[in-house]
């Protein structure tokens, strides 16, 4: 049976495993779209995210043969796609600057946008936010990181990283909105 | 921490960002090409077995190995020990050498007064150790007539001589104690031996 997309995640293993050039793409192609996702939350544009992805993707294939059946082949994928993107974040320094900016105060975002959120929206406002805030943003609501964890991840203490959070927080809710009263006067 | 409570939205924008898959580029399998043509070594089929990438370190060592255990079978002898190494049969005796026995023994030793340091006074050892020499001589078991002893060359005792004269101090020369008392050694209980020789 030819190696293809639709080839199992085993079957994919064992030809990379071989240095199979058609297997690697079909790898490529089967997980592109599931894990473009994790350097798209964390980096400012599609380009970078990319680069992180292909980088990511070079690390699995290397790593392959240390690969052990103890837990989802995914999971595994996602596992170093994560570390290749949060090496990249510590090596930018723009990821770790602290300048201060003025936030307007929200309390809670309008209940009517709840529910009409979309993926595209929702990725393109979490790049609009400034690098130091959507790495914290990224790491504590969607990974689930605590701060104390946050802050030895990049380089930071606890108290700046429950700042960017707040601010974060702030910055996205006011995006969203906007986001949404523009689509909707568009429709 | 009310502040740090997920909201609502968020748990949305979790769900959303988790979930979502992107739509697959063919442009970026290109890029990823390249990656993988100028980054060597790409995984390939040795990439699993730890000695091949492990020889590098393991074909020197070896060879030093090799080396050296050669070395150590071929290595020159001296022409003097050439054909006269000992074949030990396990049955060698250890007997008396009469032709030493006469040596002296530490008893012999006289007593003699210390001209560089008067006052100290070396004395012979109060006790006799005797030395009975020993050398190890072979014996042949004429059970095993076919098998061919190499014994070294019977070599020529060293004669007999004094043993050099060995001067051990065993006082020294008390100095006044600088305080107030003086402790009274009872030198009687102390060396009894020495004050019955004399």
């Amino acid at each position: 049976m030819p190696i293809s997309a639709n080839s199992t995640d085993e079957e994919l293993r064992r030809a990379c495993l071989k240095g199979d050039r058609r297997a690697q793409q079909a790898l490529y192609q089967k997980y592109y779209g599931k894990l473009l996702g994790i350097p798209m939350r964390y980096t400012g544009n599609q380009a970078e995210a990319k680069d992180l992805l292909n980088q990511a993707f070079l690390q699995i294939f290397r790593s392959l043969p240390d690969y052990t059946d103890s837990g989802s082949f995914a999971g595994w994928m996602s596992t170093i796609t994560f570390r290749v993107t949060m090496d990249h974040l510590r090596m930018e320094q723009r990821y770790r600057e602290r300048y201060r900016m003025e936030v307007p105060e929200r309390t809670a975002i309008d209940s009517r946008i709840e529910g009409q959120l979309e993926a595209a929206d929702i990725f393109r406002c979490i790049q609009q936010l400034p690098d130091y805030l959507r790495v914290v943003f990224s790491l504590y609501v969607i990974d689930g990181y605590q701060h104390k964890d946050i802050a030895a991840m990049i380089g930071i203490t606890t108290d700046t990283s429950k700042w960017r959070l707040r601010k974060a927080r702030q910055l996205l809710q006011a995006a969203l909105e906007q986001d949404y009263l523009n689509n909707d006067q568009s429709a | 921490m009310k502040d740090e409570a997920q909201q609502p939205w968020e748990a949305q924008v979790r769900r959303v960002v988790e979930t979502h898959e992107f739509d697959y580029d063919p442009a970026a399998w290109a890029g990823m090409e390249q990656l993988l043509d100028s980054t060597p070594p790409a995984a390939g089929s040795n990439a699993g077995n730890w000695w091949a990438s492990a020889w590098k370190w393991l074909l020197p060592a070896g060879l030093i190995l090799a080396g050296g255990m050669w070395w150590m079978v071929n290595r020159p002898v001296a022409p003097s020990l050439q054909g006269s190494l000992p074949v030990s049969t396990g049955k060698e005796d250890i007997q008396p050498d009469k032709d030493r026995e006469n040596d002296a023994t530490l008893s012999e030793i006289p007593e003699r007064e210390n001209n560089l340091n008067p006052g100290i006074t070396y004395i012979k050892p109060v006790r006799t150790i005797p030395v009975t020499p020993f050398r190890i001589v072979a014996t042949y078991d004429p059970g095993l007539p076919a098998v061919k002893r190499v014994l070294p060359p019977e070599l020529p005792l060293l004669p007999a001589r004094q043993l050099p004269k060995v001067l051990m101090p065993t006082t020294v020369k008390q100095e006044p104690m600088e305080v107030g008392f003086k402790r009274k050694r009872n030198r009687k209980a102390l060396f009894p031996e020495i004050f019955e020789s004399y």
